[in-house]
């Protein structure tokens, strides 16, 4: 498929993060003034409510993107989401989410969330703590199933915010718990620092049940996907060599090859990128190899109706997609080729059992 | 097209003059200079914010501002900074109003070549005694504070950037407004100059004479204040913005560019006829007998194939050739259609 995404010249705009606006209520907060020491030449502005900037109107979400801004703020309500017809649910009865960061630093061409966010711009909440204890009460009557990188990609920005060794921590010392984590990230560095937080040193059990309860899931894209369409997003070298890394560490992850993309040569494409996968994680490793997950792109009628106003030269965007009950996907049996395929290729290297389509979980899927 | 706005001549003059604006001979209720490519308009809005807004979006909806326009107001407004932070421009990140409370935010997403600050904004003596408190409170401010200021302590106050940020939002982006004004020791709310003494020092001396009184009362009365020193600054005001009118034009063109480019994709017309050559998707869903469904849906199929650059047109052409359009009724059209997809697909 061709990219026919207009990449329109735009010099002299401010690099990401050029400013930073922060919630007057967070002024001198340890934390927050941890995050602004990363950026001492930032224009920092300061605002009652992140809502006051993040939903004003008229906002073009693709031009903020390119000139993004952080946003410093604070939850208030509710911290925890039912995982409504979102992502896999890989099975699990209490599948929920938690929204520590609103947007992303990536800027995948077929992203949902330009079509449900008003704004392109990166907000940050800093009550971690405040979804600690919603968790803990709900912990204390059923175990939770966690996505905490749903709205964003929360392992890109690991190195500001530290945010997965928390929860590191926070899942060591309570069982009940499985968190995952979805990336496209071609760093390394995390493994390591997860490994920390789950402190081997002191108890080898809990850490090693932590270990497992800590599901790094990488989506996995063919090279020309990623170059034409997760813009800033880690090659696919290099997540699998991150893949690597963090299997030889002992933690078990998660593929996912979602979404898939049609174009005229996805089959292709997409048989060229299984070979890759295997090569680099071969036989030895494919113990660590968690489970596979497949879905080809679906999206809700809301957020590609948005994102077709704002993209309209992308062919992913524009794809005459089929309309089920509110979710825009490929016709069925493109759908089931596309799937059925890539399901065949890892099916030689995995059992059965560890692969799931999305189809296969249910009707209620959505990918990122 | 680059919409300017300012308050008064004195601010706008040689803004005009750099740009060689013409002043516009058709009927409005505001005065207005153009370029003669019809790409810069420029309106003097006056001050009072009421008039500000209506002024804005007279002239945004008269001439149909959307997409890929941008806005610039520049102005003047009375400064809270001191250190020599006088006469300088700064381009506004925050503007408060100064009756509701609400905060407008810019997006600052074009550079430019000017300090940031926020602003408050609104048009009554409390102007005066805001910045009297300000003063009070901040002294002397560092760059660097001035860039980080805390919530209610402003680095200017003016008289109508909420306004205009509020107007022009029923018509602009957020990232397409952008405010510039010239910090003055003591700027003028008041347009009403009559009955003034014409030579700079009466106005000085009643100027001196009004903050004396002022302060007698325990009252700074921003009106007669403005009135007094209007005189004595409009000369001023002038000759300053002459000196930084390079800096603004460099700068409005900077940003007009940015605000054109980042809107191509949008401003083109969405659909799949947006073409004017041959054929269109009316054309061909009437030769289909579309019904309205099949009509959106033939249209995203035909947006499609614009964007992956398949000429849907030749294979109508072909199904033409073959007797096969136009067709006879809505069930073979509904085939031909289907035909036509399995093709763009493939
Ligand atoms: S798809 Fe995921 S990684 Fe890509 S921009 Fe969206 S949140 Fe970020």
């Amino acid at each position: 498929m061709l990219n026919q995404n207009k990449e329109t010249e735009l010099t002299g705009l401010y690099p990401r993060f050029s400013h930073i606006y922060i919630e007057k209520e967070l002024k001198g907060n340890g934390e927050a003034e941890r995050i602004l020491s990363h950026f001492p030449n930032a224009v920092i502005i300061t605002i009652n409510h992140y809502k006051d900037l993040f939903n004003r109107r008229r906002q073009d979400s693709c031009l903020q993107h390119r000139s993004q801004k952080l946003i410093l703020a604070q939850k208030h309500g509710r911290m925890l989401y039912k995982g409504a017809p979102v992502c896999q649910d890989f099975g699990n009865q209490y599948f929920y989410y938690a929204s520590c960061v609103m947007n992303c630093i990536y800027d995948c061409e077929y992203c949902y969330l330009k079509g449900m966010y008003p704004s392109g711009n990166l907000v940050l909440f800093l009550n971690n703590q405040d979804v600690f204890s919603e968790l803990r009460s709900m912990l204390a009557v059923h175990p939770v199933y966690l996505c905490i990188s749903y709205d964003t990609d929360l392992l890109a920005l690991e190195g500001l915010t530290g945010y997965v060794s928390e929860w590191a921590a926070f899942v060591l010392h309570n069982p009940g718990i499985s968190v995952e984590i979805r990336t496209k990230t071609g760093s390394s560095s995390f493994w390591g620092k997860i490994l920390e937080r789950l402190d081997f040193g002191k108890d080898k059990e809990a850490a090693a049940s932590a270990l497992d309860r800590m599901i790094v899931a990488f989506t996995l894209s063919p090279e020309e996907v990623i170059l034409r369409h997760e813009a800033g997003t880690g090659s696919l070298l290099e997540r699998l060599r991150s893949i690597r890394a963090g299997i030889e560490m002992g933690f078990r992850v998660r593929l996912c090859f979602d979404p898939m993309i049609w174009s005229p040569d996805w089959k292709e494409r997409y048989e060229g990128m299984i070979e890759q996968v295997f090569e680099e994680l071969p036989e030895g490793m494919l113990h660590g190899i968690r489970d596979v997950g497949i879905g080809s792109f679906r999206i809700s009628e809301r957020y590609l109706k948005a994102m077709r106003r704002v993209l309209p030269h992308s062919a992913i965007v524009q794809y005459p997609y089929e309309n089920d009950g509110g979710y825009y996907h490929y016709g069925r049996d493109l759908i089931d080729e596309m799937e059925g395929y890539l399901a065949k290729l890892v099916g030689k290297k995995l059992p059965a059992e560890k692969i799931f389509r999305w189809e296969t979980i249910g009707d209620r899927g959505i990918n990122r | 097209m680059l919409f300017l706005f300012c308050s008064d001549f004195d601010e706008a003059g040689p803004l005009i003059k750099k740009m060689r604006l013409k002043k516009r001979r058709e009927a409005f209720a505001f005065q207005q200079f153009a370029d003669d490519r019809k790409e810069i308009i420029m309106t003097i809005s006056g001050r009072d914010p009421i008039a500000v807004a209506a002024c804005v979006g007279a002239v945004l909806a008269k001439e149909g501002a959307g997409c890929g326009d941008s806005l610039l107001s520049i102005g003047t407004a009375l400064s809270c900074l001191g250190n020599g932070k006088e006469g300088k421009l700064w381009v506004l990140n925050k503007i408060t109003d100064a009756y509701s409370g609400r905060c407008f935010y810019p997006d600052m997403i074009c550079r430019s070549p000017f300090l940031e600050i926020d602003a408050k904004s609104g048009s009554s003596g409390r102007g005066s005694d805001f910045l009297k408190r300000e003063r009070l409170q901040t002294g002397t401010v560092s760059e660097k504070e001035i860039n980080s200021m805390e919530d209610g302590v402003s680095g200017l106050y003016d008289a109508d950037s909420a306004a205009v940020f509020q107007a022009g939002s029923h018509f602009l982006a957020p990232h397409a407004m952008s405010f510039l004004r010239l910090a003055v020791e003591s700027a003028c709310i008041a347009d009403d100059i009559s009955g003034l003494e014409k030579d700079e020092g009466g106005a000085e001396r009643k100027y001196i004479e009004a903050q004396v009184e002022a302060e007698e009362n325990g009252r700074y009365d921003l009106k007669s204040e403005g009135l007094l020193c209007r005189q004595m600054l409009s000369h001023d005001i002038a000759r300053m913005m002459e000196a930084c009118a390079e800096d603004v034009l460099l700068y409005a063109d900077c940003f007009a560019k940015s605000c054109r480019a980042a809107w191509p994709e949008y401003c083109e017309k969405q659909g799949a006829d947006n073409e004017n050559v041959g054929m269109t998707a009316d054309d061909l869903a009437a030769g289909l007998h579309c019904s309205e469904t099949m009509k959106s849906g033939l249209n995203q199929l035909l947006r499609f194939a614009n964007v992956i650059g398949k000429d849907w047109r030749a294979l109508v052409a072909g199904y033409k050739a073959e007797g096969a359009y136009p067709c006879r009724n809505k069930r073979d059209g509904k085939i031909i259609m289907e035909k036509l997809r399995k093709s763009l697909l493939k």
